[in-house]
């Protein structure tokens, strides 16, 4: 009997031996991965996959860009259509997953201890959910940025580093001044900025109010900008036309105008600064982005999907392969080169970020914004919300008398009669 | 007499219409030039103000740096592969069936025409899912197949092709026909030889819409090297940069085999221009 027990056992070490040896080691698993990011930044992104891939833990990529962010909606919507969806995609919206009851990626980043959740900026889960809940996972982040361009403001005794303007009453003072003081340059205009929305909706946040309404269950979602209290955004850009502070109509032109060198200030996604760092050097800086009565900015950007699989061990890869790119390390490096914030606290202690600082203070600005970043209710129609701000802006921007609070009215309706056609 | 010399050169060569003319081409032109000059310029050349018109040298950096950043080579041959396939079998589809609409008589014909010019009406956007449902059902996608079938029904050209056919006398058909021609020699001894310049005209614009495609490559194909050129222009393109310099050295790298094909059809296509009225 004990020779059998013997015998017993030391066939169990011998099984147990092998299966660790690997001789008997699962099979590799393929995930297919799709990327929205290209130019640059996709290289940044190559880069982390990469380093993935050198991890060599059994987990093979098949990964292919997937066209800018509207390209990536029509493909991402006939994929899912077709079950072809691929396993991940990064640059992906919350609609591609809460949209279609897929709470995968929520639920894992609250159900594996190794995520962890509570390192990721706070206000960036907001940017990752579906009617309430996370679906996705925040990463390529970005937040609109006050630059200037430091070689404009020689001379004019103006110091932004030390003594930034708070308020957007006193940076219409700042541009004022600039105004002035090139008044000889007949191209010069003080501030430009390309996507007004975006802008406009950091505001409206700044001024206490929301942008979307949504009821409990998220099944009706209106303009939350309707009111008086809104007005004095409204106003403020009346402001800057009326004094010529801005361009009025043509803002598509607006990055380059300011690359130009024809515009001190420029608000725009810090996604910016590594690119324009190469054109302006050290004159390309920011300031914090200037407020009504509080700080705020609303976050751009993008977020990582997970589509799970019949295949339980492909899921699984893609969880593993998201959790790596979402960690500290490698977000931060990808963060670094392509000019996305990087979406975890600490990534703050990395010498590399701390370096990223020293090397590109605008770099700090936007990261420390993170602290005041927002996001709103997730709608089905943005070119809707979008138009309907722009046609505000317009309204009192090119006639300088029109109502900046009946503009605002205007606009809330404009987007909620669109909405209900939905 | 130098007066009245100067007047008739005046009256000869129509002057204020040539200047209006060479203004007008100067300004179709200009966009090209550009584009030429700013694929050998650096980014700071690019955005210079006042503009820098020529760059400091002629560099071949950006091309390189192309190269480096996407498997441009291998987007150029899918490219011409895809094309030149589309293209031939769009224009076998389009001729024959022209032929059929134009000279021959068959059951709902007016029918099957309306049908078929309807189809001209409907965007690719509304088209496009449904149609790579079906070959996904298929199993084309990420293939050469799934790329060049569903793109091979051109209704532009059929309906140029058509309008031109008819305008070929039936006699001559008919004269064909007592000397023993059937349905097909009559199309390829009488029909094709007698519309070489509108056939061009139709496959020079076959050939520039394949080309240029970008939605239906990008739908269906999930792999890199089955990518054709204007994926791989959007490759280029960040939301964070604006590498002007870089993408005018890809676009004038992808319109060089356009611009040859013109060259190569360039007379035929204006004698159909100048038939049809067909302007691209």
């Amino acid at each position: 009997m004990k020779r059998k027990i013997a015998l017993f056992v030391a066939t169990m070490m011998t099984f147990l031996a092998v299966m660790g040896s690997g001789v008997f080691a699962q099979e590799d698993v393929t995930i297919e991965v799709w990327y929205a990011i290209s130019g640059s930044s996709g290289e940044s992104l190559l880069a982390i996959i990469k380093d993935f891939e050198a991890l060599n833990t059994g987990i093979k990529l098949k990964y292919s860009f997937s066209g800018g962010y509207s390209d990536t909606a029509t493909k991402i919507t006939a994929a899912l259509q077709s079950n072809t969806a691929p396993d991940v995609l990064i640059g992906g919206m919350p609609a591609y997953t809460g949209g279609y009851g897929n709470f995968y990626a929520g639920e894992m980043v609250k159900a594996d201890p190794e995520f962890d959740y509570d390192d990721v900026f706070a206000g960036l889960w907001d940017y990752a959910m579906y009617d309430g809940e996370v679906c996705n996972i925040p990463f390529g982040i970005s937040t609109p940025l006050m630059y200037y361009n430091r070689a404009l403001l020689e001379g004019t005794g103006i110091d932004l580093e030390n003594n930034p303007p708070q308020t957007w009453d006193e940076f219409v003072e700042v541009c004022k001044e600039l105004k002035a003081y090139h008044a000889g340059n007949s191209h010069f205009v003080p501030f430009v900025v390309k996507d007004r929305p975006w802008l406009f909706k950091t505001q409206l946040r700044q001024v206490g109010n929301e942008v979307i309404h949504a009821n409990e269950d998220y099944s009706v979602k209106t303009a939350a900008f309707g009111s008086s209290e809104t007005a004095p955004v409204a106003a403020w850009w009346q402001t800057m036309a009326r004094e010529e502070l801005t361009t009025v109509g043509d803002h598509a032109n607006a990055e380059n105008v300011f690359l130009a060198g024809m515009a001190a200030f420029f608000a725009g996604s810090s996604t910016k600064i590594s690119a324009w760092t190469e054109v302006f050097g050290d004159d390309l800086l920011a300031i914090p982005m200037p407020y009504f009565t509080q700080p705020a900015v609303s976050l751009g950007g993008n977020t990582v999907s997970i589509f799970p699989s019949k295949d339980e061990a492909r899921t699984n890869a893609a969880w593993e392969f998201v959790k790596f790119i979402t960690s500290t390390q490698p977000n931060a490096k990808f963060a670094i080169n392509s000019g996305y914030l990087p979406i975890r606290l600490s990534a703050l202690t990395l010498p590399e970020i701390q370096e990223a600082f020293a090397k590109n203070p605008a770099y700090k600005t936007a990261y420390w914004q993170l602290d005041h970043a927002f996001s709103y209710v997730n709608i089905d129609s943005f070119s809707a919300l979008d138009n309907a701000i722009v046609n505000a802006i317009d309204k009192v921007t090119e006639n300088t008398s029109y109502d900046p609070a009946r503009a605002m009215k205007e606009a809330a309706a404009e987007y909620d009669l669109e909405a209900e056609g939905r | 007499m130098v007066k009245h010399k100067k007047k008739s050169l005046f009256r000869k060569y129509n002057i204020p219409v040539f200047l209006l003319l060479l203004l007008i081409a100067l300004l179709m032109v200009f966009p090209f030039v550009w584009m030429f000059l700013s694929a050998f310029k650096t980014q700071a050349e690019v955005y210079a103000y006042p503009p820098q018109w020529l760059p400091n040298s002629f560099h071949l950096n950006n091309f390189r740096k192309v190269f480096e950043m996407v498997p441009f080579g291998r987007f150029y041959y899918n490219t011409i592969v895809t094309t030149v396939a589309q293209t031939a079998l769009q224009m076998i589809l389009s001729i024959t069936a022209a032929y059929a609409f134009a000279k021959l008589d068959f059951p709902a014909k007016r029918a099957l025409y309306m049908f078929m010019q309807s189809a001209m009406f409907v965007p690719m956007a509304v088209s496009v899912i449904p149609l790579y449902l079906m070959v996904a059902k298929l199993g084309l996608v990420n293939t050469y197949l799934g790329l060049i079938l569903p793109q091979i029904l051109g209704v532009f050209t059929t309906v140029l092709l058509m309008s031109f056919f008819k305008s070929i006398p039936d006699d001559l058909l008919d004269a064909a026909k007592i000397d023993g021609c059937g349905y097909y020699s009559i199309l390829w001894q009488v029909i094709i030889p007698n519309s070489k310049n509108a056939i061009s005209a139709a496959t020079l614009f076959a050939f520039l819409s394949h080309w240029k495609s970008y939605l239906w490559p990008l739908l269906v194909t999930n792999n890199t090297n089955m990518r054709t050129l204007p994926i791989g222009m959007k490759y280029l393109i960040t939301e964070a940069s604006n590498d002007y310099h870089l993408m005018m050295a890809a676009a004038l790298m992808s319109i060089l085999p356009v611009l040859l094909v013109y060259v190569i059809s360039e007379e035929n296509f204006v004698k159909s221009i100048t038939l049809s009225g067909v302007k691209g």
